[in-house]
């Protein structure tokens, strides 16, 4: 291809095609923010992102989810198991202790409007973005008003 | 505990779930991760003395929501066990929770009989 085309930064999709890239670099970077083995599934519709995660053994009252703008915090504790106490472990292959996951959005979330819940041993969390200030409809006047 | 049939089986990993396995005087406890999976996917066999467990979660994509990037997919799982020890094959007991499969397969117990001394 002799040139590139330049993306229109005004056109309908480009901030789709930006919010993709970003995904897309948030779940490539090993690295970053990734201190367990904690794997996510990201799902978005218009002004919301939903994250789906799978978090077997683990109670809802052990789970706690931050937001602080732009970042979430996912963190909790895998239940231990009531028998092992009493019982000889042939076999451990299960998580023990503590999880913890960041991730750096890019938007800054609503946190009075985020949902979670946790079934099957999978947790969802849904994202609003935060709506800093609602549309304003300016009506303009004919001239020789106002 | 039934088995539904898979919608696409072929498109599916299958892995082995991560397991646990305890042992106390009156039972072999087995405890595995099938996240996804309910009462409804799991099915627990004990044949001869190799014990299975499959699970075939069903976890939908949300309605009205689309796809954005994901770093996992639910398999379906499988895993068998041989059991070295007697079991009881009337006292097993197996119920899923949160994601969590638990076994509990009871020993059979030898019989103990008291013998009298009988005073001559």
């Amino acid at each position: 291809m002799p040139f590139d085309p330049v993306p229109n930064p005004f056109g309908p999709l480009q901030a789709l095609r930006s919010l993709q890239a970003e995904f897309q670099r948030l779940l490539a970077e090993p690295g970053r923010g990734r201190s367990t083995h904690l794997a996510f599934a990201l799902f978005q519709k218009e002004g919301s992102l939903l994250l789906r995660t799978p978090l077997p053994s683990v109670a809802a009252k052990d789970v706690s989810i931050e937001v602080d703008g732009n970042v979430l915090t996912l963190s909790g504790q895998y239940c231990a198991e009531p028998d092992e106490a009493a019982a000889i472990a042939h076999h451990v292959e299960r998580p023990r202790g503590c999880f913890s996951r960041t991730l750096h959005l890019p938007f800054e979330v609503d946190p009075a409007r985020v949902r979670a819940r946790l079934e099957r041993g999978v947790l969802e969390v849904e994202l609003p973005h935060l709506q800093k200030c609602a549309p304003v409809k300016i009506t303009v006047q004919p001239a020789g008003q106002g | 505990m039934r088995r539904p049939t898979p919608e696409k089986p072929s498109e599916r990993a299958r892995v082995r779930p991560r397991t646990d396995v305890f042992e106390t005087p009156e039972a072999l406890i087995v405890v595995a991760d099938v996240p996804g999976a309910d009462h409804d996917s799991v099915e627990v066999t004990l044949q001869e003395d190799v014990l299975t467990l499959r699970a075939q979660p069903v976890l939908r994509a949300p309605e009205g929501w689309q796809p954005a990037g994901a770093e996992f997919e639910l398999p379906e799982y499988e895993r068998s066990f041989r059991v070295t020890a007697e079991i009881d094959r009337d006292g097993l007991e197996a119920g899923i929770q949160d994601g969590r499969l638990r076994v509990v397969l009871r020993k059979r117990l030898p019989r103990s009989s008291r013998i009298e001394i009988q005073a001559r």
